[in-house]
Formats: structure tokens, sequence, C-alpha cells
């Protein structure tokens, strides 16, 4: 019979070695990345034929447009185009890198959702050529992922 | 010189606290599952929206004033894809008609695979095989102007995107 005195030590290493393997694994895929990719903000459709991110993108902006045809820009609330034209117009615009002969370098990410009409997403692109934005690009998901 | 004795000495065991720690790792672990949030993969497909002079070099036209700023995203495409959508109630957003505009007329192709069957016949005949626009109704779901687009992409064009003819967007 064991003395009472003796005590009885779980070995902890080998589960803590375990529960660090389980952190790193969510800390890596943690997406903290905000709301220019949050996917409750926009459903993106999906598609065959997008190609994976080209990660040497320089100056960019999200501009996402939500089912109910609302633009939403990172840490601003749903505009409609009148006040994302007034965005794009008066702050957006004079503040994006400009090359020697003033054109934006800013390339436009378009992220719209599914359901967003198609007048809607024609709106927002012609409201951002008329600021001389010149490279634009959308964002969807590649199908089977 | 004690200090190294100390540490040298058997008898001696350090006890490190790991209970605390595994606490905390815990806690962490817990933190980053309740947001663990997998997403889907995202990819791009670049637009076509060429600058003005871009599109005059093409149309080997001079570029006039109007056009030097504020025109609308167009292109010297020879082919035109034309969606229409319906509003009856069960058919909102999706595609309805298609067809394909060129020098020669309005052809119908019906659905998706006619679209991609007229596509690859009439490549060749082209004068410009790099370019297509899409011209599709503004209450056209993004979903559906997708789709097409994949047709486009897979027989090689680049899209670009014509005003939709239920739409006045202001100059």
């Amino acid at each position: 019979m064991a003395a009472a005195s003796d005590d009885t030590h779980g070995d902890m290493t080998p589960m803590l070695d375990l529960v660090m393997q389980l952190l790193m694994y969510f800390i890596l895929c943690a997406n903290f990345l905000g709301q220019e990719i949050d996917s409750t903000v926009v459903k993106l459709p999906d598609s065959a034929s997008a190609v994976p991110l080209d990660k040497r993108e320089g100056d960019i902006l999200f501009v996402n447009v939500n089912e109910k045809n609302q633009v939403v820009l990172f840490g601003k609330d749903p505009m409609t185009m009148a006040e994302f034209e007034y965005e794009l117009v008066d702050r957006i615009g004079p503040r994006a890198p400009k090359d020697d002969t003033g054109r934006i370098l800013t390339t436009i990410i378009l992220r719209a959702d599914a359901g967003a009409d198609y007048g809607s997403i024609f709106q927002v692109l012609t409201l951002c050529k008329k600021q001389h934005f010149r490279y634009f690009s959308t964002r969807l998901n590649i199908k089977g992922t | 010189m004690s200090k190294k004795r100390k540490f040298d000495d058997p008898d001696i065991a350090f006890n490190l606290p790991i209970t605390p720690m595994l606490d905390f790792t815990f806690q962490l672990l817990f933190f980053f599952m309740i947001y663990y949030n997998p997403s889907a993969l995202e990819g791009q497909i670049e637009m076509n929206l060429p600058a003005p002079s871009e599109t005059a070099k093409k149309d080997s036209s001079p570029p006039s004033a109007s056009n030097q700023n504020d025109e609308m995203p167009s292109l010297p495409a020879d082919l035109t894809i034309v969606l229409r959508t319906q509003n009856d109630g069960s058919n909102n957003g999706i595609i309805s008609h298609i067809s394909v505009k060129s020098r020669s007329g309005d052809t119908p192709v019906g659905n998706l695979d006619g679209l991609r069957q007229y596509l690859i016949e009439n490549k060749t005949t082209l004068d410009n095989k790099d370019d297509i626009k899409i011209e599709a109704d503004s209450k056209l779901k993004w979903f559906a102007v997708v789709q097409v687009m994949d047709v486009c992409k897979k027989e090689g064009f680049k899209i670009g995107f014509g005003q939709p003819p239920d739409l006045t967007v202001a100059p």
C-alpha cells in the first residue's frame, strides 16, 4: 500500500506540447485582416477562372458592394453611391499615390456580393474611373474551395 | 562560486510550475478556436478597363477632349455579350437571355454552353481576339455575370464592362 505522503504527478509535458501545437495551428489560421475581407459583409461568387492572389500588389483599396447594393469601405458604415462618390472625390482620390503624369497607382479591388446588382457594380467602376483610377481587379471565391 | 555549487547540487530539484502556463495556453487556445473561421480561398480576375489613351490608340483615332477624362468604361471589342434578366418575381436577377452582338448583327446563343460554342467557333474570325465586352441589365445579379466571365476567360478573352441599357449614369 502506498504511503499517504506519496504524491502522484502526471507528466504534463506531452499535454503541453499538444496544446501548443493546437494553439500554433489556430494562430496561423486566424483571420484578423478586418472588414475588407469579412465574409459577413459580402459573400463572393464562385469562379472557375479566378487565379490565386497576386501578393505583389502595391497600394490597394478594397471596395465592397453588399447584397443591398451599398458600398462598404474598411472601417466605415455602408454607404450609398452618392456617399461613395463624395468619399472618393474628397478623401480617397486626393490622398492616393500618383505617378509623374498624375495617374493614380492605387489598385481598386472590387469585392462584390454574389447577390449584388450589376448596375451597382458598374456605377462603382464608373465612379472610380472618373477619379482616374486605372487598375482594377475583382475578388472571387475559387471554385471548389 | 557558492551559487554554482548550488545549481550543481543534485539534491536541489527545480520545480517549474507548469499548471499556470497550461491554463494560460488553454485560454489562448479557446480564444483562437472560437474565432476560427476558415474562409474559402479567394482568387482574382483582372478587369480590363483601359485608360482612354490606350483605348484611343487601339481605335486608331485621335483622343478627344471628352474621352481624356470622364469616359465610361469601354473597350474596342469586336464582340459584346448582351445579358438580359427578368424581374417577374421568380427569376429575379438570373439570366433570361444571352446574345452576342458583333458586326454581323445580334446572335442569340441560348445559354452558357451556347455562348462557349459561339466563342470557340468565331474567335478566329475576329480582328480583336483579346477583348470582349459584357453588357448586362442593371438588375442582373453579379454571380450571373461571373458565370459569363468564366466562359469568356476560359476562351482567352479579357473582359470589359458596358453600361447597362436601363441605367443612366451621370457624366
